[in-house]
């Protein structure tokens, strides 16, 4: 066997990632927002982008969508600036622009009325962050009340200033009484309550 | 969830290798080999992992004095074998003992680390001292002094007279009882040859 023993760190790493359940999301802890239920709601969506042809058949949920609700949806969120873009004999695409800057789309081909109003909603009511998959369900700023450990933790602060190596701290620590150190507290007891001890012939 | 400054000194502290020390004087050799290999292994560390590297330094001194259960010393035997032809040989511990004060102190802790890969790099951690003259560069690097596994018994020389006094007279000794640390047993005379 070698002195150091050999790790092949690159077959690790790929074996972990082909564990990994979605390895295109981003990965990520949850994070709180510390004005929790203080404010206002801000609808995040500020644009949102209709993209269709007027002729071919995947459009046709889409041009049924602006045909019936459009105008229901713009007059219900006033902060959301709609434009309907028709392109020829392209595939129709929602297109959401927020407050953050990001920009959020969807394919919605072959999609009936129904389907793309759901798409229409989600888009609306999404934050605009980034979808990311949580590594744990939970996070924390304090992650440990009693503090982190180090060797120094429990040590007694005598061993500062004395020079090792010395016999008072060496010795053993025991619950258990030796017939000696038992003999020797009952003398201390009886000197105590000032009792004579005499042999009965009974055990101790 | 930043880490302050003395956070990330805290975290170097953690994974620094200590130095321990500890006194063999009248100690069980099995079961100091047991907490003396737990150190080296970093097995008494909160942050222990098998594969982690946490592992400290433990200074063994008064080896020679060091102790066994009853008829041990003779009775315990090592098997040592180089695989060479007449190489088995079977010694005693008060031979290996005599030979040398260390080894057995060696062996013991070295049985308590376990089979394994990593033993060979715990053991060099271990500084083993015959007597308690231990050189100060060795010295210096010591943090913390070991509990011993359990109390040193005192020889019946080794108390005053003045503390025998002290201590209540239990029983009566007989008309004819003999104190051994008063008169000593003289040691038998070395065996002559047979005359012929």
């Amino acid at each position: 066997m070698p002195a150091r023993a050999r790790v092949d760190r690159i077959k690790v790493l790929y074996n972990a990632a082909k564990s990994l359940p979605y390895p295109w999301l981003l990965r990520d802890y949850p994070k709180t927002v510390l004005h929790n239920g203080v404010g206002r709601f801000v609808c995040q969506l500020q644009r949102l982008t209709f993209t269709f042809c007027k002729s071919t058949e995947p459009s046709f949920g889409v041009r049924q969508f602006i045909e019936h609700d459009l105008l229901d949806f713009a007059r219900e969120n006033p902060v959301v600036v709609v434009y309907v873009q028709p392109v020829r004999h392209k595939l129709p695409m929602l297109v959401g622009e927020y407050l953050n800057g990001r920009t959020a789309s969807t394919l919605v081909k072959n999609m009936d009325r129904d389907e793309v109003a759901r798409h229409v909603n989600y888009l609306r009511t999404r934050s605009g962050q980034r979808i990311v998959q949580f590594e744990r369900d939970e996070a924390t700023n304090n992650p440990s009340v009693q503090g982190m450990w180090h060797p120094m933790l429990h040590q007694d602060t005598a061993m500062n200033s004395a020079a090792l190596p010395d016999a008072t701290f060496s010795k053993h620590h025991s619950s258990k009484q030796s017939a000696t150190e038992r003999v020797l507290q009952m003398l201390e007891e009886a000197r105590v309550t000032n009792v004579q001890l005499v042999d009965d012939g009974s055990p101790i | 969830m930043g880490m302050t400054r003395l956070q990330r000194v805290q975290q170097w502290l953690v994974f620094a290798r200590q130095w321990h020390i500890v006194d063999a004087q009248g100690q069980d050799i099995d079961r100091l080999g047991e907490k003396v290999a737990r150190f080296l292994k970093g097995a008494h560390k909160p942050i222990y992992h098998p594969e982690t590297d946490c592992g400290d330094h433990v200074v063994v001194y008064n080896c020679r004095q060091v102790a066994m259960k009853g008829f041990e010393w003779k009775h315990r035997e090592y098997f040592f074998n180089r695989e060479y032809p007449r190489s088995k040989n079977l010694l005693s511990a008060w031979e290996i003992h005599e030979f040398d004060p260390c080894r057995l102190m060696f062996l013991s802790v070295y049985q308590s680390l376990g089979r394994n890969l990593v033993r060979r790099r715990h053991i060099e951690r271990l500084h083993l001292f015959a007597d308690d003259e231990i050189p100060p560069r060795i010295l210096q690097n010591v943090s913390n002094q070991m509990e011993q596994v359990q109390s040193v018994p005192r020889r019946s020389d080794q108390i005053s007279a003045e503390e025998r006094s002290r201590f209540p007279a239990i029983f009566d000794w007989k008309e004819d009882h003999l104190v051994d640390w008063e008169a000593p047993r003289v040691p038998p005379a070395e065996p002559t040859e047979k005359k012929k």
